[in-house]
Order: structure tokens, then sequence, then C-alpha cells
């Protein structure tokens, strides 16, 4: 049987902490906003069987982040497997009408990330949207500190090279021939 | 940070900032997640034994040939208990130093040893503060706003370590709370003297008990003061009684408590709330909590004591004698001699930073009188000094 305490703290938790957690889930699925509820109840779901666990750790939210991260890699690498959908072609219109060059700029960026292979797209999420160290990062993941710095550096490289709005407007960019799907990589321990 | 760094963090904040969670409604599909999981795993386990009755059999016969379950109960002697304690003489030689209300170093003996420094003499004892290594003492609150429930004006606080003559200033402010290591204490203030306590936000700031600061200064919930450091995190007593671990870095209240028992540097002591809950022992540096066999309702006045390390706890049992817990194991060892009758009095105390126990009882009826008594883990029985003939003011906590 769960204790009231227990209860009370999961939902003081998840009172608190829901929204930043959701917008770390939103960047990890491509700002699908449905995936990434589905992605954080997964999460919430696992540290609810373990709360009291949890808690006594003092880190339950360091515990959630990694869940996070991995059921990511987990969806991507399943959504690996499926027959890829295709995304819904952009008009002739670009995806932001009256962008300035510094949207358009920040919707390079964003499309870039999502074209990361999950677990370089993690290292990116935790280290420069949640602030995280390398070190910390490389906890919540789960890898050494090496392979964190790794990955970072492949996964900006890769931003820099491709983060690069086209003449031709962002809605000829906004349908990769592979997708992120067929990038799912495994991550070295 | 790179500029396409601060790139990528801007253009990542821009995208999701805006977007808030709806905790009620993730809550509710959380625990739906959660009775589907397991249902499952419960229909997984209930099909793994029907599928397997010879399991079945054979967890029927281990059952069957495990001995029955040993209860241990605490009970206490039938008839009525001593009013001494009672012992070994203590070796000649040995000398306990107790912590007068005075302000002073007393022996069983009768010596006194004045402490330099501290404000004015009347000091009550609560108005001294157990710190890992000594003490911090304050004039007391002003009565005017005892009775009011202000904050009242800030008091200065006084550090002397174990043994030391001379006090050296702490800092001002409301209330000082033990630090979970040695050399600091947490000083709370209001930032007003007409502040209510019960419904205004104190500040909390640690503080070197040499008077330097060692941290940011940090806003308490409102109602809600220290009871001590406990690990990173603060053990905080609401006004309602209530008590919460909190983070005072980042975070909310990351556990609550029912009734807590006691607290050391790593451990809360503390049960649900019910009379025959057990006392659980939370260890913050291992994660681990120890059920223990007492419950809430054995542990009689006066309140438990943790001896500075957090490892070992004092207790008094209810209609029996002292025991002491080892906070790791959740073990009780009950100390013989110790059980006195309601005509006595009684005050345990851990001498200084060691794990050494003194106990003082004295009749009520005849104050005069009162005994020292001393035990180590490890020794069978109590060591007690010569009966002394001390002042009749209680005598508020026991130091080296």
């Amino acid at each position: 049987m769960r204790s009231r305490e227990a209860e009370t703290s999961f939902e003081d938790f998840v009172y608190a902490r829901s929204s930043s957690l959701l917008r770390t889930a939103l960047l990890l699925t491509g700002q699908n906003r449905a995936d990434a509820e589905d992605l954080l109840q997964i999460a919430l779901e696992r540290a609810y069987r373990h709360w009291p666990r949890l808690c006594r750790s003092g880190e339950p939210e360091r515990y959630i982040r990694r869940i996070l991260a991995n059921a990511s890699t987990d969806r991507w690498r399943r959504l690996a497997r499926r027959p890829e959908q295709a995304m819904p072609a952009a008009g002739a219109e670009p995806a932001v009408p009256d962008g300035t060059a510094k949207i358009v700029d920040r919707e390079y960026l964003l499309w870039a990330l999502a074209t990361l292979p999950p677990r370089q797209r993690a290292v990116l999420v935790l280290r420069y949207f949640d602030d995280m160290s390398e070190g910390e990062t490389a906890q919540v993941l789960g890898c050494s500190l090496g392979t964190v710095k790794s990955h970072a550096a492949r996964a900006l490289a890769r931003l820099r090279a491709t983060a690069v709005p086209p003449a031709g407007g962002p809605a000829e960019q906004r349908q990769p021939a592979a997708g992120p799907q067929a990038e799912a990589e495994v991550m070295e321990p | 940070m790179t500029d396409f760094e601060h790139r990528l963090r801007t253009a990542m904040h821009a995208a999701v900032d805006a977007q808030e969670a709806s905790p009620g409604e993730l809550i509710r599909q959380v625990r739906r997640r959660h009775r589907r999981h397991t249902a499952l795993v419960v229909t997984a386990v209930l099909a793994a034994i029907l599928a397997v009755p010879a399991a079945i059999a054979a967890y029927g016969a281990i059952v069957r040939s495990s001995p029955p379950p040993v209860t241990h109960k605490i009970t206490p002697k039938p008839g009525p208990l001593p009013s001494k304690l009672s012992g070994r003489p203590m070796p000649a030689g040995t000398q306990l130093q107790f912590l007068d209300v005075s302000g002073a170093w007393a022996t069983a003996g009768h010596a006194i040893t004045l402490i330099a420094g501290l404000p004015a003499p009347g000091m009550r004892p609560d108005v001294f503060v157990r710190v890992e290594g000594g003490w911090v003492a304050s004039s007391p609150v002003s009565p005017a706003c005892q009775a009011a429930g202000c904050a009242g004006p800030p008091k200065e606080f006084y550090f002397f370590a174990d043994g030391a003559t001379r006090a050296t200033p702490v800092g001002a402010g409301y209330q000082v709370a033990g630090a979970s290591h040695p050399g600091a204490v947490w000083l709370m203030a209001y930032p007003r003297p007409g502040d209510n306590i019960a419904g205004t936000s104190a500040s909390a700031q640690l503080i070197s008990t040499a008077g330097r600061p060692l941290s940011p200064r940090y806003r308490l919930p409102a109602g809600y003061l220290i009871d001590r450091g406990v690990g990173e995190y603060l053990l905080l007593s609401g006004h309602d009684g209530a008590s919460v671990l909190w983070n005072p870095r980042n975070g909310p209240a990351i556990r609550q408590f029912a009734d807590v028992i006691g607290a050391g540097p790593s451990q809360v002591v503390w049960t649900q709330g019910c009379a025959r809950c057990r006392l659980q022992i939370l260890n913050l540096a291992t994660g681990d909590t120890v059920t223990t066999r007492i419950s809430g309702s054995q542990v009689a006045t006066p309140r438990p004591v943790l001896s500075d390390d957090g490892k070992l706890m004092a207790v008094r049992l209810a209609g029996g004698p002292v025991g002491v817990l080892d906070t790791g194991t959740g073990a009780l060892t009950v100390i013989p001699g110790t059980a006195l009758s309601n005509a006595a009095w009684l005050k345990i105390g851990w001498l200084g930073e060691t794990h050494r126990l003194v106990i003082i009882a004295g009749l009520k009826a005849n104050s005069g009188f009162v005994q020292f008594g001393d035990w180590q883990p490890g020794e069978t029985r109590l060591t007690l000094a010569p009966p002394s003939n001390l002042s009749a003011t209680e005598l508020p906590n026991v130091v080296p």
C-alpha cells in the first residue's frame, strides 16, 4: 500500500516540476506535444512505482530526466523499426510566413536539432536547455564524461553544418530524406 | 559558451518556454498507467502460479517447515518501579561535566566554572541549542512577543565549544538550528520585530560558529522554521506541527513527516502519527529506511536525544527503562537499572561528541537528591556517581 505521504509528496513534485520536465520532453521529441506528454507520463509512472525510494535518494528529478532521455531514445528506435511516416509536405509558402531572419534561424536550429540522433539531441537539450554541466549530463544519461563531450562536439558540428537556412526557404528543408528516425544511435557506455 | 551555443540555447527556450503542463491531468494519467501496470504484473504472477501447481505445493511445504515468527514485545515490569537508578559505582576519578542553566560547567562533585562572554545570567534551559561540538546560547524571547506570537527584536547568539570557558558571538536573529556538519549553524531571522511568526517567511543563512556567513540568505516557507540541517536538506517544522524536508537551493519540500521524534546530521526519526506506528529511521546518507520495534506511543518524556553523529538515539520507554537505538540497524539496547517510578524525574544526554550516555535522575519530592549515571555501548550496567545534593533546579543537558 502506498502511503499517503508518498502520494502527497509525488503530487507536490508533479505540481512543482512537471512544466519544466514537459519542456525538456518537448525538445527531446522534436516539439511534438502529444509525444512529449506521453513520454513524460511514462517517466513519471516509472518514478511513481519507486517514489519513496526516489525521495530518499534526494534526486527524483535527476532520475526522471534520465528516464525521459532513455525513453526518448527507445521511442526513436521503435519508430525506426516501423514504416516511416512522411512529414506533411509544406505548401509554397514558408512555414514562418512573416518571419524575421532571427526566427528563421531559430526555426532551422530546432529543425536541425530534431534531426539529430536521439542521444546527441539529449546531450544538447540537457546541456544547453536544462543548463547541466557535462558531469551532470553524464550522470543523467548514465554514460562517461568523454561520451558526453564527443556527442556534444559531434552534435554541434552537425548543427552548424545543417542549420543554415537555404535560399529556397525552410519549407524545402522541412522534409528530410531520411528523417530523424533513421539515425537512432546507441550510446556507448 | 560560444555564440552558436548561445543561439541554440535561445532557440530552445524560445520554442518551449511558454509551454505549461497540466499537473492535475498528468497525475490522473500517471495513476491510470500505474493501475494498468499493476494489473498486468498481478495477472502475470497469477498466471505463473496457476501454470505451475508444483511451485505452490513446494511453497506450501516451505511455509509449513519454517519456524513461527518471533515477536519481540517491550513489556513494562510488573509492580512498583524504583525511585532511584541502580548500577555499579563509578570508578574513582571519573569526572562528568554538565552544562548548568546559569551558563556554567558543573560537575557531579559541585565544582562550577563560569563561561565568559555569555549574556546576562538568569538563562533558562530553552536558550541553549545543541550544535555539533558545542552549544549556542541566547537571551530568551521577549515575554510580550512570546505571548503575541511575534518575532520580537533580534537576539544575539553565542557559541561555546564543549568544555570551553569563553563564548564567541555568532550573530543576531530570531533562532538558531544545528547544521549537518560541525563548525556551522543556521541562523534564522524575521524582517521586522512585529512579524507574526505563524504567517511570515523567515530568512535563514548558514553561519560559521565564528560568525562568518557560509551561504546565501534563503527564504523559508511562511510559518516554518529550521529544526536542523539533515544531509543536504533542511528539516523544517511548521507552526501547525508539520515537518518537511526542504532543499534550500532550488526546490519544494521533498518529503513530509507526520511526527518527527528526532533528527541527526543525516537521520530523521519519525512515525506516521498513529499510536501503534513503529519508529522509522530515514538515513539520507545511505537512502535506507529502518523500521524499529518501538512504536510512537512507547516513547516517553524526556524527548529522545541523538548523539552528535546521529548514530545512536537514547530514548526513555513508556513505563520502562532507557534504551539506546542504533539508527543504522534499528537495534535497541535496553539499559538495566534505568526504569524509574513517576516519583522521579530523569534527563538523558550524550557527553559532547562521544557515545557516552549520561542519565540524571532525582526525586520530585526531594529535589536536592540527584543521581548521575553513565553508560557506553558494550556495557551491561550503568555506572553511578555518588549521590549529589545539588540545587533544586533541573539540569538542562549534559556535555563534557
